[in-house]
């Protein structure tokens, strides 16, 4: 009786913190240096090269992905719909399922907002066939204001796994 | 409690656990975050640009006088800066008009002139100033000019010339230089 107690303790603790969350890029991204008024499409990274968030879940089981970012910190104010991500790319595994080519193919550029409230960037629901790690592929664009004052801004993009 | 007691006992527990299992899940769902810092460096713009670069006041005799020259209007000078910090612009000339061998003092030679209507900040050429070797504050911005991009202020310079009444004959030239300082 108590073994099992131990076990099934053992097991309930391993499924509940199983989950994890890598970024690569250091956790950092440059955007460029942007005259006020000019804009970069996949700003910050030669082609081909984007930042790549690895999920470790249960594949199984339902899970979701959010996104926002803290407000700018700069010399002068600057919004965060400025600022825009992009899924570009995806997989589950070795393979691209299904779920996954329209969950890429149905984003365009979505900007972040000023409200602190979190985007939901998709709910996945178990589906035969996804296996392994997933990976999603983050594409970064910025459009400054014509007259946004010189020098340095700073935010943080945050997102959040839950399974 | 018997053998078949225990195993019954045994089964009820497991059949609990593998119940009491997904209900625990579903109440604990668990996050995991993960956070990029990003950062976008804007350029600095701190422009300063002359509409012409050639005041030609002609011939004149010894002893004429001109002012408000070249035109009514007079020579536009425009200041763009995205830094959000406090500029002033300063005038002067290099040297005084020459003709490589004689000179037309400084007290001769003036400039006037007046920002433009929209600009905001002080304007330091009320009435005829004689120009310097040694620059002098023309204009300095308002806290509402620290970024004035895209538009930018223009100020507008006129310039007089009195010839001495014994003065020699000759081309005389000077060159008059603007400084923009943040």
């Amino acid at each position: 009786m108590k073994k099992g107690l131990f076990v099934f303790l053992l097991l309930g603790t391993s499924y509940l913190f199983g989950l994890g969350m890598s970024v690569t890029e250091n956790g950092f991204v440059f955007l460029g240096n942007i005259a006020p008024g000019g804009s970069e499409y996949d700003a910050g990274f030669d082609y081909g090269k984007n930042t790549i968030v690895t999920l470790n879940v249960n594949p199984a089981s339902p899970f979701s992905l959010d996104i926002q970012a803290d407000g700018f910190h700069g010399p002068a104010s600057l919004s965060l719909t400025t600022l825009s991500w992009q899924l570009c790319y995806a997989h589950a595994g070795t393979t691209t399922s299904p779920w996954i080519r329209t969950l890429v193919s149905s984003y365009r550029t979505q900007a972040f907002n000023d409200n602190g409230i979190a985007d939901r960037i998709f709910d996945y629901s178990p589906i035969g066939g996804d296996s392994g790690s997933f990976q999603f592929n983050f594409l970064w664009h910025i459009a400054l204001p014509r007259t946004q004052t010189a020098g340095n801004y700073f935010t943080s993009v945050r997102l959040t796994l839950t399974q | 409690m018997t053998t078949l007691g225990h195993a019954i006992f045994r089964r009820g527990a497991f059949v609990l656990f593998a119940v009491f299992l997904p209900l625990v899940s579903l109440a604990f769902s668990a996050t995991q975050p993960a956070s990029l810092q990003v950062m976008v460096s804007v350029k600095s713009i701190f422009e300063l640009t002359v509409d012409r670069n050639l005041i030609d006041f002609k011939t004149m005799l010894p002893g004429e006088s001109k002012r408000d020259m070249p035109d009514n209007e007079g020579v536009k000078v425009s200041v763009k800066s995205n830094n959000g910090r406090p500029w002033y612009l300063k005038i002067g000339d290099l040297y005084e008009l020459s003709n490589g061998t004689d000179s037309i003092s400084n007290t001769n030679f003036t400039w006037n002139g007046s920002p433009s209507r929209t600009a905001t900040g002080t304007w330091y050429g009320k009435g005829d100033n004689a120009l310097s070797l040694t620059p002098e504050m023309a204009y300095s911005s308002h806290s509402s000019e620290y970024n004035n991009y895209r538009a930018g202020t223009d100020l507008f310079f006129r310039f007089g010339l009195k010839v001495p009444a014994k003065q020699n004959s000759g081309i005389y030239r000077s060159i008059v230089a603007f400084t923009l300082t943040e």
